[in-house]
C-alpha cells in the first residue's frame, strides 16, 4: 500500500493525543494525494476500473471468501485466469471478479500487529495503474491494493474487473412478501364472492 | 449568600447525537443525547456521533463511550471514497455489535 498503508492505520490508533493528531493530518493529506494520482491517471482507466477506484467504498465489509479459476488453454499454458472475491456489506453481498494479468501476492501482517484477526473484514484499498509496458497498442493494466483487518496485503495486478452486487434477502423481507400475498389471495376471493 | 452556580457547557465542549447513515457516507445528527445513553445506544449496534470544534476532546470522548460499551476498540480513519462528510469512528474489535462512535474533525463535519 502506498498511500493507505499498515504502518499508517497502526499510528492513527495510537493512543496519546499529540501523534493522534499528527497521524490524523497525515491520513487526510494522503486522501488529498491519493485523488490527486487518480485524476491524473483517470483518463487511462476503463469506467468499470474508474468506478472501483474512485466511488467504491469497501470499507468494514466481511471476507466471506476468495477464489482462483483457470482456464488452461490448448498449449497447455493458462490462458486467462480470474480472481473472485466474495464480500458481505451490510445487506448486500458483493463478488469483485478480477480479470487477471500475473498472480495475485499476499504479504503476511507483522508479528507486532495489535488488532483482532478474527472476522476477517475490508479496510482500506487503493487502484495504481501498471504503466510498465503499456505501449499505444497494449492497454494499461492495473494494481488493486487491499489493506485487510488481520494487517495482511493483497496485491491483485489485473486487466479488468466486474463488481457484482446482489441485496441479501432477510427473514423479514419473506415475511413481508408472504404478507402480501395472502392480502392479494384475500382480495380475490372476496371480489369472487361479491361477484 | 451567592447562588452556587449550575456547570454550563461551553461551545467547545463536545456534544454527543444518534446517528444514522446518509447517503455518501455522510453522518446524520439525531436527537442530542447523554454520555450514558450513547454507550446504551452502542451495546445494541446503533450509531452516535460526537461534534464540537475541538478535534481531540471529541476523540477523546467517543473513545470513552466505545470502551465503555464495548471493550475492546479500534479507530478507523475515513476511506477515500467514503465522500467528504464521512468520519471517522470507533468501532468494536473484533464485531460484533454492528455500529460506530463516529467523531467530527475541523474539516468533517455531521449533516
Amino acid at each position: 500500500m502506498k498511500y493507505f498503508s499498515a504502518e499508517s492505520y497502526v499510528r492513527f490508533n495510537e493512543n496519546d493525543g499529540q501523534e493522534a493528531d499528527t497521524a490524523h493530518t497525515a491520513w487526510e493529506r494522503a486522501i488529498l494525494e491519493y485523488r490527486r494520482y487518480l485524476k491524473e491517471h483517470r483518463d487511462m482507466m476503463p469506467t468499470r476500473v474508474r468506478m472501483l477506484a474512485e466511488k467504491t467504498c469497501l470499507h468494514d465489509a466481511l471476507l466471506l471468501g476468495r477464489q482462483m479459476h483457470r482456464s488452461v488453454g490448448q498449449n497447455g499454458v493458462d490462458s486467462r485466469r480470474l480472481l473472485t472475491i466474495g464480500l458481505q456489506l451490510g445487506g448486500e453481498t458483493i463478488v469483485l471478479n478480477y480479470f487477471l494479468c500475473d498472480s495475485p501476492k499476499e504479504f503476511k501482517p507483522k508479528k507486532d500487529w495489535p488488532f483482532s484477526k478474527d472476522q476477517l473484514h475490508w479496510l482500506y484499498d487503493e487502484v495504481a495503474v501498471n504503466e510498465d509496458g503499456h505501449t499505444a497498442t497494449a492497454p494499461p493494466s492495473f494494481v488493486h491494493r487491499v489493506l485487510l483487518s488481520d494487517g495482511s496485503e493483497l496485491e491483485i495486478p489485473f486487466i479488468d474487473l466486474i463488481l457484482d452486487r446482489f441485496r441479501l434477502r432477510t427473514s423479514q423481507d419473506v415475511l413481508a412478501v408472504a404478507s402480501r400475498a395472502n392480502e392479494n389471495s384475500g382480495r380475490r376471493k372476496r371480489r369472487a364472492k361479491s361477484g | 449568600m451567592a447562588k452556587k452556580q449550575k456547570p454550563t457547557e461551553s461551545a467547545n465542549s463536545p456534544r454527543i447525537y444518534e446517528a444514522s447513515l446518509g447517503r455518501d457516507g455522510a453522518v446524520k445528527k439525531g436527537n442530542k443525547i447523554t454520555q450514558a445513553q450513547a454507550v446504551a445506544l452502542r451495546r445494541i449496534g446503533k450509531d452516535v456521533v460526537v461534534c464540537g470544534p475541538d478535534l481531540a476532546a471529541n476523540r477523546d470522548l467517543a473513545k470513552a463511550i466505545e470502551g465503555n460499551a464495548n471493550g475492546r476498540w479500534k479507530r478507523c480513519p475515513p476511506h477515500p471514497n467514503a465522500g467528504a462528510h464521512a468520519l471517522p469512528h470507533y468501532q468494536p474489535d473484533p464485531r460484533p455489535p454492528d455500529g460506530h462512535t463516529f467523531y467530527e474533525t475541523p474539516n468533517r463535519k455531521a449533516k
